[in-house]
């Protein structure tokens, strides 16, 4: 019966709550701006340690494992180890390379003096085919590298050694780092939303209480705080929406020719709708939750 | 339509301020609560509406065992009392029209219905051409004419006011005294006036019941506030 005349309502619910949000003017404001400054702040933060994340998973996935085989096996009998390889957990790609693009490779590190030092070699090649392996998870370089090792006819296994893990370590202490900071600014932020709201609501105690007494229910009294609360949330996330819209696409643009490919941004879209989506609920939730536990203090008995 | 039965309220504190107390009012019945401070009047009207809960004894009102409603179901409870309090308390950002519809919205009554009960109500209360005013411009018999239009509207079976004089004038009070007893004969409301105010318990001699260290002390038909003590 409750929830009957609470959907029965509901647009004079709305109307009550936007009404109240004008009539409570100066309360009104303040709290969308504590929507707003806490909401462009979780913005900014979180989308400059969401693209710090995907630098680091770049970089890491850049990292590989190079195989030498043995210089007497041919390109044939090296390739038939690509299965062995590709069998261990934890190797996402295996790729081939022959004893003569080996050497077509060291040509070209070689720059202009490559095709007159080494070209000769092509006939009889010293060098031995190799494979290149890229891994799923950066953190299990070292042991893979180690399990090919055991592998026959495989001459020099190379992860990079110690500044490789040293550097996957600090990766990901970077990675983990930025989400706690995030998470807990987000806590903090929210806590602080939750709380002005918490303050227009107690100031509006007398007005809970007559509801009270003429024998309003609860969830009539409720409901125009919690759509005021989604309100207040929705209005105070517009602005960081804007800010992150046309900021983002500004630091984007101008960032375009400075970063190398290893370290480009994310594309501006869908990312920045993803973005405001993610502020809008944020904004609303807090609101909604911030208003029904203030409210609630007031309908016990 | 009020009943009590050795009704006795203990605060946390461990302050007794209702003692074993067992009353009986009729519907339609017009009685005064008189007493010193703290001599409990105020917890037994509470009980009445349920804003505290009796720690031993039955309160019944209209019908309904008071201690074992439901807390969800206490506004429900409410919508059967009307309740006037000596600082008016009403909503002070709407009108007169709207606080006094305000009780007829949260029950879901027909826009058009709610219209025409608070017109007869404010007629009843004699503030018909005061309807969009906004509290803060009326006199203080003014707002109390409006917190009593609120209080019944609805028709509650009934009504308790909690001093209703108490911030008023003497006329203004007397007034307000006419006006409850003119709804006590109109709509047989069961109208229960908590009060201080010696002069009128005297002129308007109704059933009074005086409290005095959580109990009733004396329960005359008669009136008059110095009953007993001389």
């Amino acid at each position: 019966m409750e929830l009957i005349s609470c959907i029965k309502n509901f647009p004079k619910h709305c109307k009550t709550a936007l009404q109240n949000i004008w009539r409570n003017g100066v309360m009104s404001i303040s709290s969308i701006f504590a929507v707003m400054i806490t909401l462009v702040l979780i913005a900014v933060i979180g989308v400059v340690a969401i693209n710090i994340q995907d630098m680091t998973y770049n970089i890491e996935d850049s990292l590989t494992i190079y195989v030498k085989m043995d210089r007497e096996l041919s390109d044939k009998k090296a390739q038939e180890k690509q299965a062995d390889i590709e069998k261990l957990a934890g190797v996402k790609k295996v790729t081939f390379s022959s004893k003569d693009d080996e050497l077509n490779k060291l040509i070209e590190s070689q720059n202009e003096d490559g095709q007159k030092l080494f070209e000769t070699y092509r006939k009889n090649n010293p060098l031995g085919a190799a494979y290149v392996v890229e891994v799923n998870n950066a953190k299990d370089l070292e042991t893979i590298a180690e399990q090919i090792r055991n592998i026959d006819n495989v001459n020099e296994v190379n992860a990079g050694g110690s500044s490789t893990s040293s550097l996957v370590s600090t990766l990901e202490t970077v990675r983990n780092g930025g989400a706690i900071f995030v998470g807990a600014l987000t806590i903090i932020a929210l806590l602080m939303i939750a709380n002005t709201i918490k303050l227009t609501i107690t100031s509006r105690q007398t007005e809970i209480s007559i509801m009270r007494m003429v024998g309003a229910s609860n969830w009539y009294i409720r409901l125009p705080y919690m759509l005021e609360g989604i309100f207040i949330g929705i209005l105070g996330s517009i602005i960081p929406i804007i800010i992150i819209y046309f900021g983002y696409n500004f630091v984007y643009e101008s960032s375009a020719g400075l970063l190398p490919a290893m370290l480009t941004l994310r594309d501006p879209f869908p990312f920045i709708w993803q973005c405001s989506g993610i502020l809008v609920g944020l904004g609303s939730g807090v609101g909604l939750f911030g208003s029904f536990v203030s409210v609630r203090k007031f309908l016990k008995f | 339509m009020i009943k009590l039965e050795e009704v006795t309220k203990v605060y946390k504190t461990g302050v007794c301020a209702v003692n074993n107390m067992s009353v009986d009012i009729g519907p339609g019945e017009f009685v005064y609560v008189i007493g010193p401070t703290g001599a409990g009047k105020s917890t037994f009207i509470k009980l009445l509406y349920r804003e505290e809960k009796a720690t031993s004894g039955k309160v019944i009102v209209a019908g309904k065992d008071v201690s074992k409603i439901k807390d969800r179901k206490v506004p429900y409870f409410r919508r059967n009392i009307g309740i006037v309090f000596q600082n008016f308390r009403l909503l002070p950002k709407k009108t007169v029209f709207e606080n006094v519809a305000f009780t007829l919205e949260v029950t879901d009554t027909p826009r058009s219905e709610i219209r025409r009960k608070v017109r007869k109500t404010l007629e009843l209360v004699g503030l018909e051409d005061k309807a969009n005013a906004f509290p803060h411009q009326l006199s203080g018999g003014q707002q109390q004419r409006v917190a009593i239009a609120r209080a019944i509207v609805n028709n509650p079976k009934v009504l308790i006011a909690d001093e209703p004089t108490g911030n008023l004038d003497p006329e203004t009070s007397i007034e307000i005294i006419e006006l409850l007893e003119t709804i006590n004969e109109v709509n047989h409301t069961t109208i229960l006036v908590v009060t201080h105010d010696k002069e009128i318990v005297q002129k308007y001699k109704k059933r009074t019941i005086l409290i005095e260290d959580g109990c009733i002390k004396t329960d005359t038909s008669m009136g008059g506030y110095l009953h007993g003590a001389h």
